[in-house]
């Protein structure tokens, strides 16, 4: 018994399994935009996101016999995507930045008000792009993926410490980030 | 409101902010599979031409009238020489692949059409033994060598390509 899925994904994971095509478009079509996303949040350019994209579905396709079904099958699936994003850095050979600021100066919680005009995801989602990479990869996994610290230090080979300050500061950047385009936008 | 919790409240529309070009990484998909499909077909149709070849000198030697009736023909030593060389290539390589190790639930396929060619080959040779003139059978012989070669070597370049996309999904650490 698969414990997460429901019985529309039950079929289609048993029709993925004897490799019908028409359930392979239907799992893409499916799930293709919140893998870009997070991908493009963590990679930043988008031919290397379409890359990341495309190999995760191949992978999906050729290893579905593999899943069982012990998360739901979009958390599975972007779990391949995320670690396709960080092989194909790893493979490019670009070292994870971490932010090195001092920490006290973001140690006030962020907060949003509903009046806060420089708040939106679309906001959020570009000014996490300009982060550098190995903060914006904190934040996408902790703050939008729902990742531990625990497991990011995993995914990351850092320490669920090091995972904790970058997360922090990477709240502050971005806060820094919406308020220097708001800045930007007045005038 | 916390970052977080505001996040939490908007996440689907984290998911609808860029526009992703779904047409061009969908046939990029299908442009992939189709290539890893095809390095596979092109293996078994090599094999399956290098059995025709072999039916193809069945049917001369039994159609033909080549065939003696009783008189043995004698291999030359020239043409052992020259089997001896291929045959001692092909073990090299398979022993480069592992080939008596191979996953069957992998390369299943390509191993039987291997075997099959292997055993039609052996029931030649031993027709061949009947015929005075063989030159036909000979270089019949010499074209299943060189074909048993390259599907070898087509086999090891699976196995390379196989092994490559292995390691790039062992970095993932999934």
């Amino acid at each position: 018994m698969l414990n997460n899925q429901t019985s529309f994904e039950q079929e289609l994971v048993s029709r993925l399994v004897r490799g019908d095509a028409k359930a392979q478009y239907t799992l893409y079509k499916r799930y293709v935009d919140a893998m870009y996303h997070t991908v493009i949040r963590i990679v930043k350019d988008p031919t290397d996101a379409q890359d990341v994209v495309q190999e995760c579905f191949i992978r999906v396709f050729q290893k579905i016999d593999t899943y069982r079904g012990e998360a739901t099958l979009g958390a599975w699936i972007k779990r391949i995507a995320i670690h396709s994003a960080f092989n194909l850095m790893r493979k490019r050979k670009r070292n994870l930045e971490y932010a090195t600021d001092e920490i006290e100066r973001y140690d006030i919680e962020f907060e949003i008000e509903d009046s806060d005009s420089t708040y939106s995801p679309e906001n959020v989602h570009h000014a996490i792009k300009e982060l550098p990479t190995g903060c914006r990869a904190v934040v996408s996994l902790y703050a939008l993926e729902g990742y531990s610290h625990k497991e990011i230090a995993g995914i990351l080979d850092i320490t669920e410490s090091t995972s904790k300050t970058q997360y922090r500061r990477a709240k502050g950047l971005l806060k820094d980030v919406l308020v220097s385009k708001m800045r930007r936008d007045e005038v | 409101m916390k970052f977080e919790d505001q996040i939490n409240r908007d996440r689907r529309e984290f998911d609808q902010i860029e526009k992703v070009p779904s047409d061009l990484i969908w046939h990029g998909i299908q442009d992939n599979i189709r290539k890893k499909n095809t390095r596979r077909i092109i293996i078994r149709l090599s094999a399956a031409a290098s059995i025709i070849i072999i039916i193809g000198a069945f049917a001369v030697i039994n159609f033909s009238g080549i065939k003696s009736s009783g008189e043995q023909f004698a291999m030359s030593s020239e043409f052992n020489e020259e089997e001896n060389k291929y045959y001692q290539l092909a073990n090299h390589k398979m022993t480069e692949i592992n080939y008596t190790d191979l996953d069957r639930s992998e390369y299943g396929e390509i191993i039987s059409e291997l075997e099959e060619l292997d055993s039609m080959y052996t029931a030649l040779k031993s027709e061949m033994a009947e015929i005075p003139n063989a030159e036909k059978a000979i270089q019949t012989a010499i074209k299943f060598h060189e074909r048993r070669l390259q599907i070898l070597e087509l086999l090891e370049k699976e196995i390379e390509n196989r092994k490559r996309e292995e390691a790039n999904e062992s970095n993932l650490k999934i």
